[in-house]
């Protein structure tokens, strides 16, 4: 609509030659959610979708956002990006996007910092896609039925990148294709002559066709089998390694996040519940809820358990309990759960590591006036063994993330 | 290409129970509606005028039903549709003249009506809640009225009282029809009121058709994805009518065979010399011969005009090419 | 007369959601969205059922009766003034309700009742039962109507002609193809459904299944073809009156158009004498369409102008639909908002 408006905010730079060194920048933070709160439906019926949350995206780092569905994980990353659909709008907060684009970005670049929520149409338009993108769930849905793969690519860059002409749109297109490893005739396939896992794989290879700062990927591969999954999962933790984008990465399937980001956010009833690295996430849940989830996955590796799963059903965010919404199925709830509702607080002990947020919970069983931790609860943190000595990672997604943060 | 080809089988069998009808009506109708009529036409035809209508309707001569129709098909690929009985002429010849004037009136006003309809239908899908939905209730009353009843109201309003559009006919009287700037003119001027007519009274049907599948098909992820590209709204517009507007084409052959049948009466309305006008008179005088003329010539070129509509499908839609 | 094209669609998967599955009960399917577009069809079709009960009743002469001057303009003795002949037009315009909607329902209900049949059978049973069916379907579709009719109707002896049932059944046999292809396409999407799978597998008969489960889960479908085809039907029973093809001496609102095109009523200014039934077919067909507006909506719950409730809405500066990737942010709920989607605007912190 106004394309000036936030020029003070965002100035376009040209970016040619530019050598800013992502890798200093490796661990600051890219994409902060600040009290974000999102309503479905305006004035009495509005269902409170996502309330205050807060989330700190950092540089070349994955940001796991897990919850059952209904949980307002998709709703806050759409929200965020302000590509949720009607009815749904965005009741407060802030979005701030701190922008360091990089020698791919080509001349529609910005650099500095924005608040997303701020921005009209036309600085959103250049900022979407070149600097944030989407993978979404089905790429079946999410290709153009009725345009060849090579076309949908070309599309991006002819809108985000002037400079090319069309034989360089071309040569980058199959170049990303061959990224993802499919190989450069496909560029005139359509995408229902293309398999599911090649479908998803062309997504991601458009996704991220003018390497941006950020990919929002939403349960990228729940639609896809196993063996298929496990192969897409892969290639984007290499594709991460070698592109250094953040990733903030929507699933309803725990134990996959903890093999694949460095920090997961748990979200219950349109909040943020706990907020953690994975390992210590993993191995040393605080919140009852997270608790429950990861015992209603089979993890991927690691000795069998029973799975005990979360007795009830999610709440309907029409009617969503008082206090902390979750005490209606918390085993360990109590009389001041069900009356004032918890804020996610820092838990007390121990510093962060470095470039990484404080572990955050929200849960009364935490509060210094609470009369006890349950066991399970008060496993010891694997983050908090020695301050300079992180956790031995178990996959290579926390590896590379510890090269990074080292 | 195999689903035209299974397209091209409905319409040669859709071809076949046309003329098969044609065939069969005249002959096992109650009260042998020919035979009334010969007798009504006694001493007013020639011989020869007789002995046509008696090959034609195998009136008196005897011959097993088989048998009339081989010879009913034989005329046929002679290109002999029967000799019209008012007009004392074949009706080939006769339809010949009057074809022409129908398909350019019709052809004009629906490809007008087909763009500015799907046009305005990505617009009020696009942009919903905006004030361009003040026009769907009042193309719904203009979907509603007959074609004919909108014409007359038109004619009396915009030709009679103000006098804006020339009225009946299809051309000026005294010029003579050629490649002239006048003459091509004066037909212009004079098919501007009926393509109103027409265009008036079928917009809506694509109007309201391609809003409703733009309001669908904006709900697809691929259109969110569309605008997550950052593409221009334009594009991402034409990402959603691109997809949006396949059902319309796809359903051209339902839409078409209404507005055929509206617009033939637009044509009585405003004594447009087409087949409209030929129909009311062949009903009028009972020229049967005539009226099953128009009928099969009608139905043909609605055939050929699917046809045409089902090439356009393939060439959109990639997922149709691929089917075997 | 047109027809919404996306009736037609060819209905890939997802995009007509048919309703929940109901097995005994109807309650669901029939219950409409009270959508002032379908209190406003519903008031105009119950209005002019009434008039079909008791037009000829409450006439205040006979249609036919010439006793009065000729070419009177509309008084309080002639409410629409008289025709050339001197009838009273008011009184031609209530008794031709009666046959108007007669041949349309009829024609309607006959037209339905085939298209179920057709329909569910071809989808319900496939292979080459469904190959017929559907090429029938097609040819039926590819035909233009009203010549067809015109051929069959002029064939007709004249007791024939004046008969509205035989012209509304002669009607249904060139309407029911459009219908009979949309629940082709749906009842093949239910009966992969697992309630269908479920009765197939207790060994329920073909026609039970069809009728009585695949059936009643269609019934918004078969409401929108019966809504449709009623709508084509006085169309094109009006067009034939019009044309003089049928009786010209059984009143209907055709016959009127007829009479007065041929006195020249258009031309001489006698508006009372053609813009009355005129307007009455366009009202009958407005409420059928808004009608069915309400029913596509029920079928096709996107189309439902659901958006934001419109409390507050306008008050906060809200669009009723906002633009697609531009979601709107309203800081500061309670007091003066501030609106980025309309024009973007500095959140003062």
């Amino acid at each position: 609509m106004s394309a000036g408006q936030g020029a003070d905010l965002i100035a376009p730079v040209p970016a040619n030659g530019s050598d800013i060194n992502q890798q200093a920048h490796r661990g600051d933070p890219v994409l902060e959610i600040r009290d974000l709160c999102v309503d479905y439906g305006w004035g009495e019926d509005a269902v409170h979708a996502v309330i205050d949350a807060n989330l700190t995206l950092r540089r070349g780092q994955v940001l796991g956002l897990a919850g059952e569905s209904g949980s307002g994980k998709s709703t806050l990353a759409y929200a965020a990006t302000r590509l949720l659909r009607e009815p749904g709008v965005i009741t407060g907060g802030e979005v701030l996007f701190h922008s360091r684009p990089n020698a791919q970005s080509g001349p529609d670049a910005v650099t500095g910092s924005a608040d997303l929520l701020d921005l009209g149409e036309g600085d959103l338009q250049r900022i979407r896609w070149s600097e944030i993108s989407v993978v979404m769930q089905s790429a079946l849905n999410a290709l153009n039925p009725v345009a060849t793969i090579g076309h949908q690519i070309q599309d991006v860059l002819k809108a985000h990148r002037p400079d090319l002409n069309r034989s360089g749109r071309v040569r980058r297109a199959t170049e990303l294709l061959e990224m993802v490893g499919i190989t450069g005739d496909r560029l005139g396939s359509y995408p229902f002559e293309l398999s599911g896992g090649m479908r998803q794989r062309a997504m991601i290879a458009m996704g991220l066709a003018l390497e941006p700062q950020v990919v929002i990927m939403d349960e990228p591969t729940t639609a896809l089998d196993v063996v298929t999954q496990r192969e897409i999962l892969e290639e984007l933790v290499r594709l991460r390694d070698d592109l250094g984008f953040a990733a903030l990465f929507i699933t309803h399937d725990l134990s996959l996040l903890i093999e694949l980001a460095d920090e997961i956010a748990v979200m219950y009833a349109g909040r943020l519940v706990e907020r953690a690295g994975s390992e210590s996430l993993f191995r040393s849940p605080r919140h009852p809820y997270t608790y429950g989830l990861l015992n209603s996955f089979p993890p991927m590796h690691g000795e069998r358990k029973a799975m005990t799963g979360i007795a009830g059903s999610p709440p309907d965010l029409k009617s969503i309990p008082s206090g902390c919404a979750f005490h209606p199925r918390c085993l360990h709830a109590m009389d001041r759960c069900s009356a004032e509702v918890p804020q996610l607080v820092p838990l007390s002990h121990g510093p962060a590591a470095a470039g990484r947020s404080p572990r955050e919970v929200s849960c009364w069983l935490h509060d210094p006036q609470s009369p006890h931790v349950p066991a399970e609860l008060g496993q010891p943190d694997p983050a908090q063994a020695g301050p300079a000595d992180p956790a031995p990672a178990p996959a290579p997604a926390a590896e590379a993330a510890e090269e990074g943060t080292s | 290409m195999i689903p035209l080809l299974r397209k091209l089988a409905v319409y040669v069998v859709t071809a076949w129970v046309a003329i098969t009808v044609n065939f069969l009506v005249p002959r096992l109708m109650p009260g042998n509606p020919i035979q009334t009529m010969i007798g009504k036409l006694q001493g007013r035809v020639t011989p020869e005028m007789q002995k046509a209508i008696q090959l034609q309707f195998g009136f008196g001569l005897h011959q097993s039903l088989w048998s009339q129709y081989v010879s009913y098909w034989s005329q046929l690929f002679h290109g002999n549709l029967g000799q019209s009985i008012t007009l004392s002429a074949p009706v080939s010849s006769v339809l010949g003249q009057t074809l022409p004037w129908t398909i350019g009136l019709l052809g004009v006003s629906t490809v007008i009506s087909f763009v500015l309809g799907t046009l305005l239908g990505i617009a009020l899908g696009w942009r919903r809640g905006s004030w361009l939905d003040g026009l769907l209730p009042v193309s719904t009353f203009f979907q509603a009225v007959p074609y004919f009843f909108l014409g007359t109201v038109l004619l009396l309003v915009f030709g009679s009282d103000l006098h804006w559009f020339p009225v009946l006919g299809n051309y000026e009287r005294g010029l003579t029809p050629g490649f002239s700037w006048s003459f091509i003119s004066s037909v212009i001027r004079y098919a501007e009121l009926p393509a109103l007519t027409i265009v008036l009274s079928s917009i809506a049907g694509w109007m309201l058709g391609m809003r409703n599948m733009m309001v669908t098909t904006m709900d697809e992820d691929f259109v969110l994805v569309a605008r997550a590209k950052g593409l221009p709204t334009r594009k991402v517009i034409g990402y959603a009518a691109r997809n949006a507007i396949l059902p319309s084409v796809a359903n051209f052959s339902l839409a078409i065979g209404l507005v055929v049948s509206g617009a033939l009466l637009v044509e009585l309305v405003f004594n447009y010399p087409g087949v409209g006008n030929l129909l009311l008179q062949a009903v009028l005088n009972q020229d049967y011969p005539l009226l099953q003329g128009i009928f099969l010539v009608i139905t043909l070129t609605v055939l050929a005009a699917n046809l045409i509509a089902d090439f356009v499908y393939v060439a959109l839609d990639p997922r149709v090419r691929q089917e075997a | 007369m047109s027809v919404h094209a996306d009736d037609l669609a060819p209905l890939p998967a997802g995009q007509l959601t048919p309703p929940v599955p109901v097995k005994g009960k109807v309650t669901r399917a029939v219950r409409l969205p009270r959508s002032p577009k379908v209190i406003a069809g519903l008031i105009i079709i119950v209005v002019f059922a009434i008039l079909t009960l008791i037009g000829p009743w409450v006439a205040p002469y006979a249609p036919n009766d010439n006793a009065f001057a000729p070419n009177l303009h509309p008084s309080a003795m002639h409410w629409l003034g008289t025709s050339n002949l001197g009838a009273d037009l008011f009184s031609q315009l209530l008794n031709g309700a009666r046959a108007t909607m007669v041949v349309g329902f009829i024609a309607g209900l006959v037209a339905t009742a085939l298209s179920v049949i057709i329909g569910i059978t071809a989808g319900y049973l496939g292979g080459g039962a469904d190959e017929g069916l559907s090429l029938a379907a097609n040819v039926f579709l590819a035909i233009p109507g009203l010549p067809l009719l015109i051929v069959l109707d002029s064939y007709l002896p004249a007791a024939g002609r004046s008969n509205t049932l035989l012209i509304g059944v002669i009607i249904a046999i060139t309407g029911w193809a459009w219908g009979a292809r949309v629940l082709r396409a749906q009842t093949m999407s239910v009966k992969r459904r697992d309630f269908v799978e479920a009765a197939r597998i207790i060994g329920e008969s073909r026609i039970r299944i069809m009728f009585s489960e695949v059936l009643p889960n269609l019934l918004a479908i078969v409401a929108s073809s019966f809504l449709f085809t009623m709508l084509y039907a006085i169309g094109t029973y009006i067009a034939l009156a019009y044309l003089g093809v049928t009786s010209t001496s059984v009143w209907n609102w055709g016959t009127m158009l007829y009479w007065a095109q041929n006195s020249n009523a258009p031309l001489t200014g006698a508006w009372w004498w053609f813009v009355p039934p005129g307007l009455c077919i366009a009202l009958v067909g407005m409420g059928l369409a808004l009608l069915n507006f309400g029913v596509d909506e029920f079928i096709n719950p996107r189309l439902r102008a659901a958006g934001l409730s419109k409390k507050g809405m306008r008050r906060a500066g809200l669009p009723r639909h906002p633009k697609l990737g531009l979601t709107p942010v309203v800081r500061n709920h309670a007091a003066t908002a501030t609106v980025t989607a309309a024009g973007p605007a500095k959140v003062a912190r």
